[in-house]
């Protein structure tokens, strides 16, 4: 009955651009919309500065949500002008796109177009670099998402045990589930001091502000000579948490953390090696101390 | 109609309560241990109860009545709530035994898969027109229908508003339509009052339209005025329950209170404050509430608290 109505109500206030030409001109935004006379009558009325004020609260909110995921690669093209506002234009999808899952990943693949599109003006190599950013934290955004639904399922991915002596010579070693690996062109710790400590919390607010967020620091990341590294990350339930929004709204997120770590260098065969099917005694001598350290950093298990 | 009908005189006087998260701090059992402490926990949360199995379980231990207080139900506009969603909601309520189930009447999710209206930013509020009063009386019935307790319906904090009927007549006769009752947060009043244009000295005008009768609860909070950039007679409201109280809120809140006859429970809305100051302003909703309630039961009940609450 009053779908239209409500369309346009929404699109008002999730769609920078069209509020943008509602606020500069009702009358002829009114005209070109789908609504009948007195609907747009009653449009024409709608205090703008209180339109601007409920959009601006709503975008602030929903962009940090959407970013949190995303730190590095958000600070990234944060480095580039007029990137807040090309971020805040996936706000008009919210309404067709529905629940936070496809939200995250919508949002991901539109950070990809974004990067792609090169907002720096940069030569290949930041481009390059940025993409290999996004894809591993697509990737950790990813296995938040099939950890949440194993929880969901009554499975919960096992917390990181601390295994005896003992139990490392009768058991054989195995890859964790809900864990990543990943070789990338340059260190996160590299790139987290070249653009001040991005943090999933503070993304949005550093991009909105271009605190600290300089594109030569990056693109010197990007350029310079510093050692690839393997990133790996394992999954781990915090518990299920309130998220918190205005006037008391709160939705359950289950909160799910990665333990990280890097190691110089491209070394993603030592794990794509672990087949279960060998104990820790059997791997190569120059092997099993790397091995060990990472059984007791929790990126390797023993089987069950 | 096949749920309980609104009887006002049959529902419980709660007393002076307390809008919390439950699971995280401050904590609402134990504050509700401590002299002074909240006489019931509202809180918004997971349509699914079980999250909260064992706080719910310390809760009904201890005897605090919990109120359920969602943000995930489409009171108005043109999206269904799910028959199995409102079946949960539903489950919910029944296992806390929610005394009622109040609601902002704003839309919280859009299309057929229901949500919070956090992954909207905010609730979206309700255009107030006939159509739209037509299609909110067909959601809240919905509602009505699948939950087996009393809905109080809520009007969402605003900073603009669409449509040509004034929102107290819109609410009041949605309410009447759905056999609801009305929660009026002292906070969101002043957001629909500076809304319509009303000066901050006007505030407490304007208010005859609301349906009274059917006020069953009232919250106070904090939050922020934001003046317009280039009109000085303009101004927004924005909730914001980790500010302190303002003293158009409190005005509004005197108000409210001598006009709810049928008054059943008074709310602080406090996540993310401090456990002192929470007890701290607690005391103060609590000897507000004596002075200012139409509401003799509720003053005896609140009165009778204060009492237990000295050596």
């Amino acid at each position: 009955m009053t779908l239209a109505t409500y369309d346009y109500w929404i699109s008002l206030l999730f769609d920078e651009a069209m509020r943008n030409r509602f606020i500069a001109d009702p009358a002829a935004t009114l005209r070109a919309s789908n609504l009948s006379e007195a609907e747009q009558r009653r449009f024409a009325q709608l205090d703008p500065t209180g339109l601007q004020i409920d959009a601006r609260g709503r975008a602030q909110y929903l962009m940090r949500a959407l970013c949190r995921p995303y730190p590095f690669t958000t600070a990234c093209l944060g480095t580039a002008s007029d990137v807040p506002q090309r971020l805040r234009s996936f706000l008009k999808r919210i309404p067709s796109v529905g629940n936070a899952r496809e939200r995250t990943f919508a949002f991901g693949a539109f950070l990809d177009e974004l990067v792609c599109d090169n907002p720096w003006n940069a030569g290949p190599v930041v481009v390059e670099l940025v993409r290999s950013v996004l894809a591993f934290e697509l990737s950790l955004a990813k296995n938040a998402v099939q950890c949440r639904k194993a929880v969901q399922r009554g499975q919960p991915p096992a917390a990181i045990e601390k295994y005896s002596a003992s139990a490392a010579k009768r058991r054989k070693l195995v890859l964790p589930a809900f864990m990543l690996v990943a070789e990338l062109p340059q260190s996160f710790e590299v790139l987290a001091n070249a653009l001040g400590n991005p943090t999933p919390e503070n993304v949005w607010d550093r991009v909105e502000t271009g605190v600290n967020l300089d594109f030569h620091r990056l693109e010197s990341v990007a350029r310079g000579s510093t050692l690839p590294v393997t990133a790996v990350a394992r999954a781990q339930i915090l518990g299920v948490q309130g998220v918190r929004g205005g006037a008391g709204g709160v939705a359950p997120l289950i909160h799910v953390t990665h333990r990280k770590m890097e190691i110089s260098g491209r070394n993603g065969e030592i794990f794509s090696c672990i087949q279960g099917d060998k104990l820790l005694s059997e791997y190569p001598q120059q092997l099993q101390p790397t091995l060990r350290r990472f059984l007791e950093a929790g990126f390797l298990a023993l089987q069950r | 109609m096949t749920d309980q009908s609104l009887n006002i005189e049959e529902l419980p006087v709660l007393g002076v309560g307390v809008s919390l998260s439950l699971g995280t701090n401050p904590d609402p059992i134990q504050l509700a241990r401590q002299a002074g402490g909240p006489d019931f926990v509202e809180y918004a949360g997971a349509v699914d109860v079980s999250v909260y199995a064992e706080q719910v379980s310390a809760m009904e231990k201890q005897g605090i009545p919990m109120l359920y207080h969602p943000s995930c139900l489409n009171l108005c506009g043109p999206w269904p709530n799910p028959k199995s969603w409102l079946a949960r909601v539903n489950h919910h309520v029944e296992t806390v035994k929610s005394a009622w189930l109040a609601q902002d009447v704003s839309v919280c999710f859009i299309g057929e898969e229901p949500g919070y209206s956090i992954e909207l930013g905010y609730f979206v509020p309700p255009i107030l027109t006939e159509d739209s009063l037509a299609e909110a009386i067909v959601r809240v019935r919905e509602v009505r229908e699948a939950v087996q307790a009393p809905l109080l319906l809520e009007p969402a904090p605003v900073t603009c508003l669409v449509g040509d009927m004034p929102i107290y007549v819109w609410l009041s006769r949605l309410a009447q339509a759905t056999d609801s009752g009305l929660l009026l947060d002292a906070g969101h009043v002043v957001a629909h009052q500076l809304a319509l244009g009303r000066q901050r000295h006007e505030l407490t005008e304007g208010l005859d339209e609301l349906d009274w009768e059917r006020v069953v609860e009232l919250h106070v909070a904090g939050g922020s005025i934001q003046a317009h950039p280039e009109d000085p007679m303009k101004a927004y409201y924005l909730d914001a329950h980790d500010l302190p109280v303002l003293d158009e809120t409190w005005a509004i809140f005197r108000t409210l209170l001598q006009r709810a006859k049928n008054l059943k429970a008074v709310c602080f809305e406090c996540e993310s404050s401090a456990t002192a100051s929470i007890l701290w302003m607690l005391a103060q909703v609590r000897e507000r509430v004596v002075q200012g309630t139409a509401n003799a039961a509720l003053k005896d009940r609140v009165q009778q608290r204060a009492g237990s609450m000295n050596p």
